[in-house]
Protein backbone atom coordinates (compact mmCIF):
# COMPACT_ATOMS: atom_id res chain seq x y z
CA UNK A 1 0.00 0.00 0.00
CA UNK A 2 2.88 2.47 1.51
CA UNK A 3 4.93 1.15 -1.87
CA UNK A 4 2.03 2.36 -4.65
CA UNK A 5 1.62 5.78 -2.98
CA UNK A 6 5.15 6.48 -3.48
CA UNK A 7 4.86 4.94 -6.84
CA UNK A 8 1.92 7.63 -7.34
CA UNK A 9 4.17 10.40 -5.57
CA UNK A 10 7.12 9.66 -7.95
CA UNK A 11 5.16 9.97 -11.27
CA UNK A 12 3.56 12.75 -10.16
CA UNK A 13 6.98 14.68 -9.14
CA UNK A 14 8.13 13.88 -12.81
CA UNK A 15 5.39 14.76 -14.54
CA UNK A 16 5.29 17.89 -13.01
CA UNK A 17 9.08 18.46 -13.67
CA UNK A 18 8.78 17.63 -17.08
CA UNK A 19 5.62 20.12 -17.25
CA UNK A 20 7.66 22.54 -15.76
CA UNK A 21 10.83 22.12 -18.17
CA UNK A 22 8.63 22.15 -21.20
CA UNK A 23 6.26 25.35 -20.11
CA UNK A 24 10.68 26.87 -19.06
CA UNK A 25 11.81 26.00 -22.66
CA UNK A 26 8.75 27.21 -24.42
CA UNK A 27 9.17 30.82 -22.36
CA UNK A 28 13.08 30.80 -22.72
CA UNK A 29 12.46 30.63 -26.69
CA UNK A 30 9.86 33.30 -27.08
CA UNK A 31 11.87 35.44 -24.46
CA UNK A 32 14.88 34.93 -26.83
CA UNK A 33 12.70 36.25 -29.86
CA UNK A 34 11.70 38.95 -27.75
CA UNK A 35 15.43 39.90 -27.08
CA UNK A 36 15.88 38.88 -30.97
CA UNK A 37 13.33 42.01 -31.84
CA UNK A 38 15.08 44.32 -29.39
CA UNK A 39 18.42 43.65 -31.03
CA UNK A 40 16.74 44.65 -34.27
CA UNK A 41 15.46 47.52 -32.45
CA UNK A 42 18.71 48.85 -32.62
CA UNK A 43 18.68 49.23 -36.28
CA UNK A 44 16.95 52.08 -36.04
CA UNK A 45 18.53 55.17 -38.16
CA UNK A 46 20.17 55.50 -41.42
CA UNK A 47 22.46 52.93 -43.67
CA UNK A 48 24.39 52.82 -46.46
CA UNK A 49 24.60 49.73 -48.39
CA UNK A 50 27.84 48.64 -49.88
CA UNK A 51 28.85 49.17 -53.11
CA UNK A 52 25.54 49.75 -54.35
CA UNK A 53 23.62 53.32 -54.50
CA UNK A 54 20.75 52.52 -51.97
CA UNK A 55 20.64 53.45 -48.69
CA UNK A 56 18.04 51.54 -46.21
CA UNK A 57 16.06 52.95 -43.46
CA UNK A 58 15.14 51.58 -40.10
CA UNK A 59 12.32 53.02 -38.13
CA UNK A 60 9.15 51.93 -35.28
CA UNK A 61 5.97 51.98 -35.46
CA UNK A 62 2.71 50.47 -34.57
CA UNK A 63 3.59 52.35 -30.88
CA UNK A 64 7.01 50.77 -31.09
CA UNK A 65 5.73 47.07 -31.45
CA UNK A 66 6.85 46.98 -35.25
CA UNK A 67 10.29 47.81 -37.04
CA UNK A 68 9.93 48.87 -40.74
CA UNK A 69 13.31 48.72 -42.36
CA UNK A 70 12.98 50.24 -45.98
CA UNK A 71 15.44 49.79 -49.35
CA UNK A 72 15.52 53.28 -51.16
CA UNK A 73 16.41 53.05 -54.90
CA UNK A 74 15.36 52.36 -58.22
CA UNK A 75 13.42 49.25 -57.22
CA UNK A 76 12.82 49.70 -53.44
CA UNK A 77 11.86 46.92 -50.90
CA UNK A 78 11.01 47.02 -47.56
CA UNK A 79 10.21 44.46 -44.36
CA UNK A 80 8.38 44.53 -41.46
CA UNK A 81 9.36 42.64 -38.05
CA UNK A 82 6.96 42.05 -35.35
CA UNK A 83 6.12 39.53 -32.66
CA UNK A 84 3.25 37.25 -32.81
CA UNK A 85 2.59 35.55 -29.47
CA UNK A 86 6.24 34.83 -28.44
CA UNK A 87 7.49 34.27 -32.42
CA UNK A 88 8.97 37.23 -34.23
CA UNK A 89 7.42 37.59 -37.97
CA UNK A 90 8.67 39.75 -41.10
CA UNK A 91 6.84 40.52 -43.89
CA UNK A 92 8.79 41.21 -47.04
CA UNK A 93 7.58 43.36 -49.71
CA UNK A 94 9.92 42.26 -52.16
CA UNK A 95 10.95 44.34 -55.51
CA UNK A 96 9.98 41.27 -57.29
CA UNK A 97 6.22 42.06 -56.45
CA UNK A 98 5.33 39.52 -54.03
CA UNK A 99 5.35 39.37 -50.42
CA UNK A 100 6.80 36.24 -48.18
CA UNK A 101 6.27 36.06 -44.89
CA UNK A 102 8.83 34.06 -42.50
CA UNK A 103 9.28 33.56 -39.04
CA UNK A 104 12.42 33.68 -36.55
CA UNK A 105 13.65 29.96 -36.58
CA UNK A 106 17.27 30.90 -34.66
CA UNK A 107 18.88 33.22 -32.59
CA UNK A 108 22.00 33.81 -31.25
CA UNK A 109 23.05 36.77 -29.08
CA UNK A 110 26.94 35.20 -28.61
CA UNK A 111 26.93 35.23 -32.33
CA UNK A 112 24.55 37.74 -33.41
CA UNK A 113 22.46 36.63 -35.82
CA UNK A 114 18.85 35.67 -36.19
CA UNK A 115 17.87 33.43 -39.11
CA UNK A 116 13.83 33.47 -40.67
CA UNK A 117 12.26 30.78 -42.32
CA UNK A 118 9.78 31.10 -45.19
CA UNK A 119 5.79 30.75 -44.00
CA UNK A 120 3.58 31.55 -47.04
CA UNK A 121 3.75 34.04 -49.92
CA UNK A 122 0.79 36.66 -51.61
CA UNK A 123 1.09 37.87 -54.91
CA UNK A 124 3.27 34.67 -56.02
CA UNK A 125 3.17 35.17 -60.07
CA UNK A 126 3.87 31.04 -60.47
CA UNK A 127 4.59 28.27 -58.04
CA UNK A 128 8.47 28.95 -59.95
CA UNK A 129 8.94 32.42 -59.80
CA UNK A 130 11.46 34.33 -57.53
CA UNK A 131 10.51 34.58 -54.05
CA UNK A 132 12.57 35.25 -51.20
CA UNK A 133 12.87 32.01 -48.83
CA UNK A 134 15.04 32.87 -46.41
CA UNK A 135 17.10 35.54 -44.14
CA UNK A 136 19.90 35.65 -41.87
CA UNK A 137 20.49 38.79 -40.43
CA UNK A 138 24.34 38.89 -38.64
CA UNK A 139 25.05 42.15 -36.56
CA UNK A 140 28.73 42.74 -37.16
CA UNK A 141 29.24 46.13 -34.55
CA UNK A 142 26.77 48.54 -33.76
CA UNK A 143 27.75 50.18 -36.85
CA UNK A 144 28.15 47.49 -39.34
CA UNK A 145 25.12 44.49 -40.21
CA UNK A 146 24.70 41.92 -42.92
CA UNK A 147 21.37 40.29 -44.43
CA UNK A 148 21.76 37.36 -46.29
CA UNK A 149 18.65 36.28 -48.48
CA UNK A 150 18.31 33.12 -49.77
CA UNK A 151 15.37 32.96 -52.50
CA UNK A 152 14.42 30.33 -54.97
CA UNK A 153 13.05 30.70 -58.52
CA UNK A 154 12.34 28.08 -60.84
CA UNK A 155 14.04 25.19 -57.88
CA UNK A 156 17.60 26.74 -58.11
CA UNK A 157 18.16 28.67 -54.89
CA UNK A 158 19.48 32.51 -55.63
CA UNK A 159 21.99 33.89 -52.92
CA UNK A 160 21.99 37.92 -52.01
CA UNK A 161 23.68 39.82 -49.59
CA UNK A 162 23.73 43.19 -48.56
CA UNK A 163 26.80 44.50 -45.96
CA UNK A 164 24.92 47.68 -44.36
CA UNK A 165 27.22 50.68 -43.32
CA UNK A 166 25.71 53.22 -40.32
CA UNK A 167 25.56 56.69 -41.94
CA UNK A 168 27.59 58.96 -39.72
CA UNK B 1 -33.53 34.65 -92.24
CA UNK B 2 -34.67 36.32 -89.68
CA UNK B 3 -33.63 33.88 -87.01
CA UNK B 4 -29.63 33.49 -88.96
CA UNK B 5 -29.37 37.54 -88.72
CA UNK B 6 -30.42 37.46 -84.52
CA UNK B 7 -28.11 34.05 -84.12
CA UNK B 8 -25.11 36.29 -85.74
CA UNK B 9 -25.88 39.48 -83.39
CA UNK B 10 -26.33 37.12 -80.09
CA UNK B 11 -22.66 35.63 -81.18
CA UNK B 12 -21.04 38.94 -81.81
CA UNK B 13 -22.59 40.43 -78.73
CA UNK B 14 -21.12 37.22 -76.69
CA UNK B 15 -17.96 37.56 -78.33
CA UNK B 16 -17.63 40.96 -77.63
CA UNK B 17 -18.90 40.48 -74.19
CA UNK B 18 -15.88 37.53 -73.37
CA UNK B 19 -13.45 38.04 -70.92
CA UNK B 20 -10.91 37.66 -73.82
CA UNK B 21 -11.91 40.21 -76.28
CA UNK B 22 -9.62 42.76 -76.88
CA UNK B 23 -6.99 40.76 -75.36
CA UNK B 24 -5.20 39.43 -78.47
CA UNK B 25 -3.71 43.46 -78.51
CA UNK B 26 -3.32 42.42 -74.74
CA UNK B 27 -5.32 45.60 -73.85
CA UNK B 28 -6.97 43.66 -71.10
CA UNK B 29 -9.69 45.17 -68.67
CA UNK B 30 -7.90 45.20 -65.24
CA UNK B 31 -9.95 43.37 -62.42
CA UNK B 32 -12.05 45.84 -60.42
CA UNK B 33 -9.50 45.66 -57.34
CA UNK B 34 -6.86 46.18 -59.46
CA UNK B 35 -8.25 49.42 -60.59
CA UNK B 36 -9.07 49.78 -57.39
CA UNK B 37 -5.29 49.83 -56.24
CA UNK B 38 -4.40 52.17 -59.18
CA UNK B 39 -6.99 54.11 -57.79
CA UNK B 40 -4.91 53.82 -53.67
CA UNK B 41 -1.57 54.67 -55.39
CA UNK B 42 -2.69 58.22 -56.49
CA UNK B 43 -2.74 58.80 -52.65
CA UNK B 44 1.15 58.94 -52.52
CA UNK B 45 2.12 62.07 -51.24
CA UNK B 46 1.81 63.84 -47.71
CA UNK B 47 -1.58 63.89 -45.97
CA UNK B 48 -2.17 65.51 -42.66
CA UNK B 49 -5.58 64.99 -40.40
CA UNK B 50 -8.50 67.81 -40.97
CA UNK B 51 -8.75 68.14 -37.48
CA UNK B 52 -5.20 67.72 -36.22
CA UNK B 53 -2.75 69.42 -38.81
CA UNK B 54 -0.07 68.38 -36.00
CA UNK B 55 -0.90 64.41 -37.36
CA UNK B 56 0.92 63.63 -40.22
CA UNK B 57 0.14 60.90 -42.95
CA UNK B 58 2.67 60.00 -45.65
CA UNK B 59 1.77 57.31 -48.78
CA UNK B 60 4.60 56.07 -50.81
CA UNK B 61 5.65 53.38 -53.01
CA UNK B 62 7.92 50.13 -52.69
CA UNK B 63 8.46 46.75 -53.61
CA UNK B 64 9.06 48.16 -57.16
CA UNK B 65 5.86 49.83 -56.89
CA UNK B 66 3.75 46.66 -56.01
CA UNK B 67 3.20 48.31 -52.81
CA UNK B 68 1.44 50.74 -51.53
CA UNK B 69 2.85 51.88 -47.94
CA UNK B 70 0.42 54.18 -45.42
CA UNK B 71 2.40 55.84 -42.25
CA UNK B 72 0.88 57.59 -39.66
CA UNK B 73 3.37 59.55 -37.61
CA UNK B 74 3.13 61.42 -34.69
CA UNK B 75 0.54 59.76 -32.03
CA UNK B 76 -0.51 57.00 -32.88
CA UNK B 77 2.30 56.00 -35.06
CA UNK B 78 0.91 53.26 -37.64
CA UNK B 79 1.38 51.65 -40.75
CA UNK B 80 -0.90 49.86 -43.04
CA UNK B 81 0.69 47.78 -46.66
CA UNK B 82 -1.69 47.68 -49.44
CA UNK B 83 -0.75 45.33 -52.37
CA UNK B 84 -2.19 43.28 -55.13
CA UNK B 85 -2.24 39.05 -54.11
CA UNK B 86 -3.36 38.01 -57.79
CA UNK B 87 -6.98 39.44 -58.64
CA UNK B 88 -7.31 40.32 -54.58
CA UNK B 89 -6.51 43.33 -52.86
CA UNK B 90 -5.10 43.03 -49.65
CA UNK B 91 -3.32 45.13 -46.65
CA UNK B 92 -2.17 44.73 -43.40
CA UNK B 93 -2.62 46.79 -40.61
CA UNK B 94 0.49 47.38 -38.61
CA UNK B 95 -1.40 48.91 -35.24
CA UNK B 96 -0.55 50.92 -32.47
CA UNK B 97 -2.63 48.53 -30.66
CA UNK B 98 0.31 46.08 -31.14
CA UNK B 99 -1.36 43.55 -33.32
CA UNK B 100 -1.86 43.15 -37.22
CA UNK B 101 -4.78 42.41 -38.69
CA UNK B 102 -4.69 41.56 -42.49
CA UNK B 103 -7.57 42.57 -44.70
CA UNK B 104 -9.17 41.55 -48.18
CA UNK B 105 -11.25 43.79 -50.48
CA UNK B 106 -14.57 42.94 -50.38
CA UNK B 107 -15.87 45.92 -52.57
CA UNK B 108 -15.44 48.87 -54.54
CA UNK B 109 -17.83 50.89 -56.25
CA UNK B 110 -15.96 53.46 -58.63
CA UNK B 111 -19.06 55.74 -59.18
CA UNK B 112 -19.21 56.46 -55.26
CA UNK B 113 -14.94 55.79 -55.61
CA UNK B 114 -15.14 53.60 -52.53
CA UNK B 115 -13.42 50.93 -50.91
CA UNK B 116 -14.22 48.83 -48.41
CA UNK B 117 -12.01 45.84 -46.78
CA UNK B 118 -12.90 43.54 -44.78
CA UNK B 119 -11.49 41.03 -41.77
CA UNK B 120 -8.91 37.74 -43.02
CA UNK B 121 -6.88 37.35 -40.01
CA UNK B 122 -4.53 39.00 -37.16
CA UNK B 123 -1.19 38.07 -35.13
CA UNK B 124 -0.10 39.22 -32.40
CA UNK B 125 -3.37 39.39 -30.67
CA UNK B 126 -3.11 39.17 -26.78
CA UNK B 127 -6.68 37.35 -26.41
CA UNK B 128 -9.45 37.06 -28.70
CA UNK B 129 -11.21 39.99 -27.16
CA UNK B 130 -8.07 42.04 -27.58
CA UNK B 131 -9.00 45.07 -29.82
CA UNK B 132 -8.27 45.05 -33.02
CA UNK B 133 -9.54 46.47 -36.39
CA UNK B 134 -11.87 44.55 -38.80
CA UNK B 135 -12.84 46.61 -41.53
CA UNK B 136 -11.55 49.73 -43.28
CA UNK B 137 -13.64 51.85 -45.99
CA UNK B 138 -11.56 54.09 -48.21
CA UNK B 139 -13.93 57.02 -49.44
CA UNK B 140 -11.72 59.09 -51.96
CA UNK B 141 -13.70 62.64 -51.87
CA UNK B 142 -11.98 63.92 -54.19
CA UNK B 143 -7.72 64.66 -55.43
CA UNK B 144 -7.06 66.50 -52.08
CA UNK B 145 -9.47 64.76 -49.70
CA UNK B 146 -9.99 60.79 -48.52
CA UNK B 147 -11.19 59.63 -45.35
CA UNK B 148 -10.49 56.23 -43.67
CA UNK B 149 -13.33 54.56 -41.72
CA UNK B 150 -11.84 51.72 -39.38
CA UNK B 151 -14.39 49.72 -37.29
CA UNK B 152 -12.02 47.24 -34.68
CA UNK B 153 -13.67 45.17 -32.48
CA UNK B 154 -12.98 45.03 -28.23
CA UNK B 155 -14.90 42.21 -25.50
CA UNK B 156 -17.05 41.45 -28.88
CA UNK B 157 -18.20 45.34 -29.32
CA UNK B 158 -17.91 47.52 -32.69
CA UNK B 159 -15.11 50.29 -31.99
CA UNK B 160 -15.80 52.53 -35.01
CA UNK B 161 -13.14 55.73 -35.54
CA UNK B 162 -12.47 57.51 -38.94
CA UNK B 163 -9.79 60.34 -39.99
CA UNK B 164 -10.58 62.70 -42.50
CA UNK B 165 -7.16 63.21 -44.55
CA UNK B 166 -6.37 66.60 -46.31
CA UNK B 167 -3.59 66.76 -48.65
CA UNK B 168 -0.34 68.73 -47.93
CA UNK B 169 0.80 71.67 -50.58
Amino acid sequence: MRSNLSKRIAIMVVMACVAMSAYAAESAESNSYDAALEQLKTLVGEWDVKDSPSSVTYHLTGNGTTLVEEFRGRRGMASVYHMDNGNLMLTHYCSAGNQPRMRAVAYDPAEGSVKFDFIDVTNLSEPSAYHTRELEILFQDKDHVQLRFIGQEEGEEVAVAHSLVRQE
Amino acid sequence: MQIRICGLGLALMLAISSPGWGAADGNVPPNKYETAFQRLKTLVGEWQEEDEPRRQVTYHLTGNGSALVEEFRGRPTMVSVYHMDGEALRLTHFCNAGNQPRMMASSYNPASDALKFDFVDVTSLSSPTAYHTRKLEVIFQDEDHVQLRFNGRKKGVDVPGEVSLIRRR
